[in-house]
């Protein structure tokens, strides 16, 4: 029966299998640490946060466990939702007072003059 | 053809002038279509407009408005550098301007290099009601690969100064519209997204640089189509990441529009061209001056300010611009794109072409089809029925 841990935000390292070192890096980790490497191991890395669990697997050779992923995809994440409600809501709203259609020139926007001020910028 | 939108808001009459009260600049940028295009007419021409053209200018403008009381009326003051009219004269110009037409008879605007910017401009702007917008490539380090000055060093630091003046002014929302920044896919785009959202701009463009077939950008180390598209696509993405609704991109919001079917007014991206009069130094009326890349005198009407009312101008110059080609016409992109600049469309000889920028037109259009379609905003389904290969003449093209 699998049992569930609760893990907390973290990474979590699975070893995958080693990378030979060619003599020449070998000579250059003893010159630093003074210790004789021929191989370094190779992990998988996975992120996990306090939504995710921890699942241990028994009775399947070289799988000890998974990670199970709750809630949505970094892909599924909404990106620009503001931006682009800012954009079709201007695209319903009143045309526009400027006849700017010269690419040549940036004309005067009166929405961005009606948002609320930015913070300062940087200063010089 | 596609049903569509109509273009955003056009009205008929609306009228954009864009004068030429300098036709010198106090910068060397390697890319500018003016200086740097075939046609060298600019040398020819004075370097200042003089006090009785822009007061004939003024009263064609008042005219114009009697006739078309409802139209919007844009006045852009350029250049050159439309700084080194001075302030004397600018004050003066604006001056009588605005005896004539209020600001709600007539928007004026200004882009300027920011070199000149002080806050002795800024006030004179605001008093007279104008606004003003600087030309800005990104931080120093992309902004100095192309906008020199004529010893060849950058102005990219006194650029960031007169940006951050802008933004400082107690007035800054109203007499500072924003960036115009010309793409160099050498540079990082989220650095320069970032650089400027950083700044506190909230208004920025990305211009894709003037090159056709005929011309391509030589000024662009290793230039590529495809390099050009990932800068696109990399900076609309980052766009998103930064999901400021006040700080808006041009560009990337005429692509979104156009994948939901509204066509731009823009005239880099299929909106009508006649209605933009550009008035050179000697008075002369002519039609977009980027034609400078083209050919000598690809922009020349025989027209005056002197002699010739605006609107003669728009008459003729309705008969004077190419149609789009076919393949554009029949393209998922055009609602987007609008068949691309027409300087961009030439290749020596005609201007029956897609843009010499197509391929990244077309990516980019692709790239926020998906996006939306991704977040639900557009159907899947509209997406896969409507999207198709044009058939695209690239001649020549670094892909």
């Amino acid at each position: 029966m699998p049992e569930e841990d609760t893990v907390p935000e973290q990474e979590m390292f699975f070893p995958m299998g080693s990378l030979s070192l060619t003599k020449e890096q070998s000579d250059q980790v003893h010159s630093a640490l003074g210790k004789t490497v021929n191989s370094i191991p190779l992990f998988r890395v996975t992120a996990v946060v306090p939504e995710d669990r921890y699942v241990h697997i028994f009775g399947m050779p070289d799988l000890a466990g998974i990670v199970v992923h709750y809630g949505p995809q970094p892909s599924q994440e909404q990106r620009g939702g503001q931006v682009i409600a800012s954009v079709l809501d201007e695209m319903v709203s009143h045309p526009s007072a400027v006849f700017a259609a010269h690419t040549k020139l940036m004309a005067p926007r009166e929405d961005v003059k009606r948002a609320p001020p930015r913070a300062a910028p940087k200063g010089s | 053809m596609r049903e569509v939108l109509p273009a955003e808001t056009r009205q008929a009459g609306d009228l954009l002038v864009m004068v030429k009260v300098a036709e010198r600049c106090n910068i060397n940028c390697s890319y500018c279509y003016m200086y740097q295009g075939v046609d060298q007419g600019w040398r020819g021409r004075p370097k200042l407009l003089e006090e009785s053209r822009l007061d004939r200018l003024i009263e064609r403008l008042e005219d114009y408005r009697h006739a078309y009381p409802d139209a919007r009326m844009t006045l852009e003051i350029h250049g050159g550098e439309p700084l080194l009219m001075g302030k004397r004269r600018a004050d003066r110009f604006l001056g009588k301007l605005r005896r004539r037409l209020s600001a709600r008879d007539l928007v004026v605007v200004t882009q300027s290099n920011g070199v000149l910017v002080d806050n002795d401009w800024l006030d004179l702007y605001l008093a007279h009601e104008a606004t003003l917008a600087i030309s800005c490539d990104g931080p120093p380090v992309a902004h100095d690969r192309h906008r020199v000055d004529f010893a060849g060093h950058g102005t990219g630091s006194a650029v960031e100064r007169a940006i951050r003046l802008c933004l400082a002014h107690p007035a800054g929302s109203r007499v500072f519209n924003g960036v115009l920044a010309v793409v160099d896919p050498n540079n990082d785009p989220r650095r320069v997204l970032r650089y400027f959202h950083e700044l506190g701009v909230c208004n920025i463009d990305f211009l894709l640089p003037d090159a056709n077939y005929a011309a391509p950008p030589n000024h662009i180390c290793d230039y590529t189509h495809r390099k050009l598209l990932d800068f696109l696509c990399t900076a609309f993405d980052e766009w998103l990441v930064l999901d400021d609704p006040r700080f808006r991109v041009r560009i990337f919001e005429t692509f979104i529009r156009g994948v939901l079917g509204r066509r731009s007014e823009l005239d880099a991206f299929g909106g009508s061209l006649s209605p933009i009069v550009v008035v050179e130094s000697d008075g002369s009326y002519r039609l977009l001056d980027v034609l400078a890349i083209c050919a000598v005198d690809a922009s020349r009407t025989g027209l005056n300010v002197m002699t010739d009312a605006l609107e003669d101008f728009v008459h003729h110059a309705s008969t004077r611009y190419p149609e789009m080609c076919q393949s554009c016409r029949t393209c998922s992109a055009v609602t987007a794109c609008g068949g691309g600049y027409v300087p961009h469309r030439f290749d020596g000889l005609s201007y029956d072409n897609p843009s010499f920028y197509c391929t990244a037109l077309f990516g980019l259009y692709h790239h926020v089809r998906e996006f939306l379609s991704r977040s639900g905003v557009i159907s899947s389904s509209m997406l896969h029925c409507q999207m198709s290969t044009p058939e695209r003449r690239c001649i020549g093209a670094p892909e």
